[in-house]
């Protein structure tokens, strides 16, 4: 009886405790309703709880989170992005998630001033301003960005054996991500050689006590694509946090067939075997294996990665991030190489682990990665094992108003194919090829006045193969006229790095079954100039009202040094005797073109503006875009492809309209001289040319980035629980020109969509449409038509 | 007519509930008054009879906190608020509120007022290590404030433990 009295009032105090404490609880409007005395008059712990209630998810946080935002990378300590001293953008986590973005390269898009074209489904070409392809009438490895250093956690992820970004060996995908920060300008002062139009750095997602234990993100669509990340995160304790996450992505090409350079066409992987041109000869080359080479020509991406993160927060000075991880990947998209064909396999396989410290004012951090990279699937002599080891120490000194941050940096990076050849000489670096580059650098940041502030970063680099030390610098002011106006000025100078190929490039190409020449060697060289750019720009950046954000940055750059593999001189060798009183040519001559690596006296300048427009019309809607107009121009131009090269010093040996050229004049000689014996004796008589042609183009108008490109779009969210994200990204025509053709790019516009209902708190269901309006016209040169990408999928955190 | 639909459906679409707007200011200027109900001041500093905010480059916060002064003292002491853009102008304050539009400043604040008894907080999170006692921060859409003991006493002033407790340390 007691039993049952008991059990009643147990049961009858649970119903009715929820209710008193709902009771308890006040709503929204009644705090909202509260005066600011009855406020001011409660204990904090309490005041805490009514702001608990009434939130921040209003017009404020909206500014906090797009408005005033905060960047690192720019000066290397937090500062709000509106004093960043340099033209700078940061792409949230939730600004790339609610995009429908998806890849951090397609994220890029919604960077100002960065142009990015989709080559194949999920690989794309990304430049900083652009200048891009240079110098024009090359190889398609020309195309590639080998100006804009990428980093992720201040780790350089860029590839030193032939120069440019393998996008898709990324081991993050978005899900790492905390946030993107991009910097536009020569930033070798900041972050070392390849930071000439700019860095990326990619920033990946710290711990702490409000990050989901568990997030996934997983979508598929046509184009067998399919993509998903997933991520354990903990906070163990208030020092200690850890996380593992992984991701796979696999998209195919919305066709297997191949664009042919010498066709101008496609042909499907069994055309192109047998394919033939005018002479007979296939273009494939007979020593290739065509399943080695399109294993699976349909396959545009395949790549996986696995992350671990620890963080251990010693005190409040001290901090340690360890993170370590692998990456498999595969991509069909543009050939790095000397292909018939547009499109190659590339496949990398790496791994790497990253100690990042900040220990009373040091910024230590010591990375190294290592593994294999292939840059020509199926093509003998791009297969490499790498080791790349980093190391950086920096200390923040603050004396008063003058900060001053000093720097050392050491880099060592090695490519060795030795195992991956059948003998030395059959690979293009025939074994362990390395180079070290040493830095010292010093950045002074000094706020003049409450409105001014001066800036200076100087960095000096070594490289190992150099005597001399390569300067970079940055000079900068800024003054904040006001709260709402900051006007900014630059001047800045940026090297690019010798690449392991330009250097120790060193192989003999057998052209057998081939047309002339019967062989082509490819020659590195140690003693080029480092390519450089200088750049002179103004910024304003202004919050005339409240809610909008707007950034006008108008540059200047002049870039030199180029280098490129080239012609440096062309070799007939034929057997001779004397038969009677003539000199007789016993076999015909063994043609070899001798290409290296050198310097061009090209030169480019460009000049453009950007603007961008951040605009929070209401806590329902927000705007953002961004244009850039730009003019490249280029000088001491020389309008000329590599086989052109090779024909004229050909023609000079042997000209093909029967006159006596340097060969007949060199028999000439040789005979008169008596140096040629009687038959059946005979010698090798070699001629050689390095004749060049000497026209120039000045003020050659460089399209191969768009006049103009940039994009438009809005976040909606008519009710709490569904987001849509549309933008419309679009660009100018463009005209590309490689050594096989003229390519016109038309202009495009892609519009895209992504529609999110949350339908829990941990779930929320989205569909994406990427190019919802199927525009299928290629974004870059001789590449694919892909067309609208249409993917649903889940998002799940808790 | 399809203009005037057009403007509806635009207005519509942006409407705004408008009725959060401001509640971030006003509970940062609440936050503010309690702060000095749990700090101690040293004796016979500054003024006897006014006790002196002064913000640096936020309207609407010295708005809020001069409705709060209409209605509330600190202890004794009527509250004074004052207004400035410029570090330079900054004097004789209990209090140093600096405006998330400012946060470039606050190291040179700190110096400004080096060894003064001030409790210098920013509006904006991750400042303590450049001087400021307390930023605030929102997490998860909720405020919150950073704090740094160190930087508070070292201004000769004293806290109490339940704002260290409430607060998120930085030392």
């Amino acid at each position: 009886m007691k039993l049952r009295y008991i059990f009643a009032m147990v049961v009858a105090i649970a119903i009715t405790m929820p209710s008193i404490s709902q009771e308890k609880k006040k709503t929204r409007k009644e705090v909202l309703s509260m005066t600011m005395e009855e406020m001011s008059s409660l204990p904090l712990e309490e005041l805490m709880d009514l702001m608990d209630i009434v939130g921040v998810s209003s017009m404020e946080e909206l500014y906090d989170l797009l408005l005033n935002k905060d960047v690192t990378s720019a000066s290397k300590k937090k500062e709000s992005l509106f004093d960043s001293p340099l033209s700078t953008t940061v792409l949230s986590h939730e600004e790339i998630q609610s995009s429908g973005a998806t890849s951090i390269e397609e994220a890029l898009r919604l960077v100002p001033g960065v142009i990015v074209r989709e080559k194949t489904n999920g690989n794309y070409d990304v430049h900083i301003r652009g200048l891009d392809n240079l110098p024009p009438k090359n190889m398609m490895l020309q195309s590639e960005n080998t100006s804009t250093l990428v980093m992720i956690n201040g780790r350089p992820v860029f590839n030193y054996a032939m120069g440019g970004i393998i996008w898709e060996s990324l081991p993050v995908s978005l899900g790492d991500i905390d946030r993107i920060e991009v910097v536009r300008g020569p930033s070798s002062a900041l972050y070392g050689p390849n930071a000439v139009s700019g860095a990326i750095n990619i920033i990946t997602q710290t711990i702490d006590s409000s990050t989901p234990l568990l997030s996934a993100n997983i979508q598929g669509g046509n184009l067998n694509t399919y993509m998903g990340d997933i991520g354990i995160r903990k906070q163990l304790s208030s020092k200690v946090s850890i996380g593992v996450t992984g991701n796979y992505e696999v998209r195919n090409r919305n066709s297997d067939e191949l664009f042919i350079f010498k066709e101008g066409a496609k042909f499907t992987k069994d055309e192109f075997e047998t394919l033939t041109d005018g002479n007979g000869y296939t273009y494939i080359d007979p020593n290739d294996n065509i399943d080695e080479l399109f294993p699976d020509p349909e396959l545009s991406k395949e790549k996986a990665g696995v992350n671990g993160y620890l963080s251990y927060q010693i005190n409040s000075d001290a901090i340690i991030n360890l993170s370590g991880g692998y990456q498999y990947s595969f991509a069909n998209t543009t050939t790095l190489g000397d292909n018939a064909t547009s499109i190659a396999g590339r496949e990398s396989k790496t791994s790497y682990v990253d100690l990042n410290a900040n220990i009373y004012g040091f910024d230590v951090q010591g990375s190294y990665m290592f593994g294999f990279q292939d840059f020509g699937v199926g093509n003998l002599g791009f297969q490499t094992d790498m080791g790349q080891l980093n190391s950086n120490i920096e200390y923040n000194w603050q004396l008063k108003n003058l900060s001053v941050r000093p720097g050392l940096n050491y880099m060592s990076v090695f490519y060795d194919d030795t195992k991956h050849i059948p003998e030395l000489g059959a690979g293009f670096f025939n074994g362990k090829k390395d180079m070290n580059i040493f830095a010292t650098s010093l950045r002074l940041d000094y706020l003049a006045t409450e409105k001014l502030r001066l800036v200076a970063a100087l960095r000096a680099e070594k490289y190992s193969h150099s005597d001399q030390w390569t300067p970079s610098w940055q000079f900068i002011s800024s003054y904040k006229i006001n709260d709402k106006n900051n006007i900014r000025a630059v001047y800045s100078r940026a090297n690019r790095s010798p690449f392991i190929i330009d250097m120790h490039s060193n192989f003999l190409w057998d052209r057998e079954g081939r047309p002339s020449p019967d062989y082509i060697y490819f020659g590195g060289n140690e003693n080029m100039d480092v390519m450089v750019s200088d750049l002179i720009e103004v910024g304003f950046r202004t919050r005339p009202v409240k809610n909008i954000l707007l950034d006008i940055e108008a540059f200047y750059s002049k870039s030199k040094n180029f280098t490129v593999l080239a012609p440096d001189s062309t070799n007939f060798t034929l057997p001779i005797a004397m038969v009677g009183a003539d000199p007789t040519i016993l076999a015909m001559p063994t043609v070899t073109a001798y290409m290296r690596y050198q310097n061009i006296e090209l030169e480019a300048e460009q000049k453009g503006i950007t603007v961008s427009l951040d605009w929070v019309i209401s806590e329902k809607l927000v705007a953002k875009s961004h244009l850039t107009v730009q003019q490249t121009k280029l000088d001491n131009y020389k309008p000329v492809t590599r086989d052109e090269i090779i024909g004229l010093q050909a023609n000079a040996i042997y000209p093909s309209d029967g006159s006596n050229g340097l060969l007949a004049q060199k028999i000439y000689e040789s005979a008169i001289s008596g140096q040629i014996p009687q038959y059946p004796d005979m010698t090798s008589l070699s001629v050689s040319t390095d004749l060049k042609p000497t026209d120039y183009e000045n003020d050659f108008k460089h399209e191969a980035t768009p006049s103009f490109w940039g994009s438009v779009g809005v976040d909606y969210r008519p009710i709490d629980k569904l987001n849509i994200f549309t933008n419309a990204y679009f660009y100018g025509k463009q005209t590309f020109l490689n050594q096989y053709d003229t390519y016109n790019v038309d202009s495009k516009v892609l519009l895209n969509l992504k529609a999110n209902y949350q339908m829990s708190k941990s779930l929320s269901l989205f569909v994406n449409m990427r190019n919802l309006l199927n525009d299928d016209k290629n974004e870059f040169a001789a590449m694919d038509n892909i067309g609208g990408l249409y993917l649903t999928g889940i998002n799940f955190k808790l | 007519m399809n203009k005037n639909f057009l403007i509806l459906m635009f207005l519509l679409l942006i409407g705004s509930s408008g009725k959060a707007f401001g509640q971030m200011t006003k509970f940062k200027a609440l936050f503010l008054y309690n702060f000095t109900q749990n700090v101690e001041w040293p004796p016979n500093t500054i003024s006897s009879k006014e006790f002196v905010i002064t913000v640096i480059g936020d309207n609407d916060m010295a708005n809020e906190l001069k409705k709060l002064a209409q209605v509330k003292k600190v202890g004794s002491k009527t509250m004074v608020i004052k207004q400035t853009s410029q570090v330079k102008d900054v004097t004789n304050s209990h209090v140093v509120f600096l405006s998330s539009n400012k946060s470039d400043l606050m190291s040179r604040l700190a110096i400004q007022q080096d060894g003064q008894p001030v409790l210098l907080i920013s509006s904006k999170e991750d400042l303590c290590k450049d001087g400021a006692a307390i930023c605030f921060t929102t997490i998860d859409g909720k405020l919150r404030y950073q704090i740094n003991e160190d930087n508070i006493i070292a201004r000769s002033l004293k806290v109490n433990n339940k704002l260290i407790s409430l607060g998120i340390s930085t030392n």
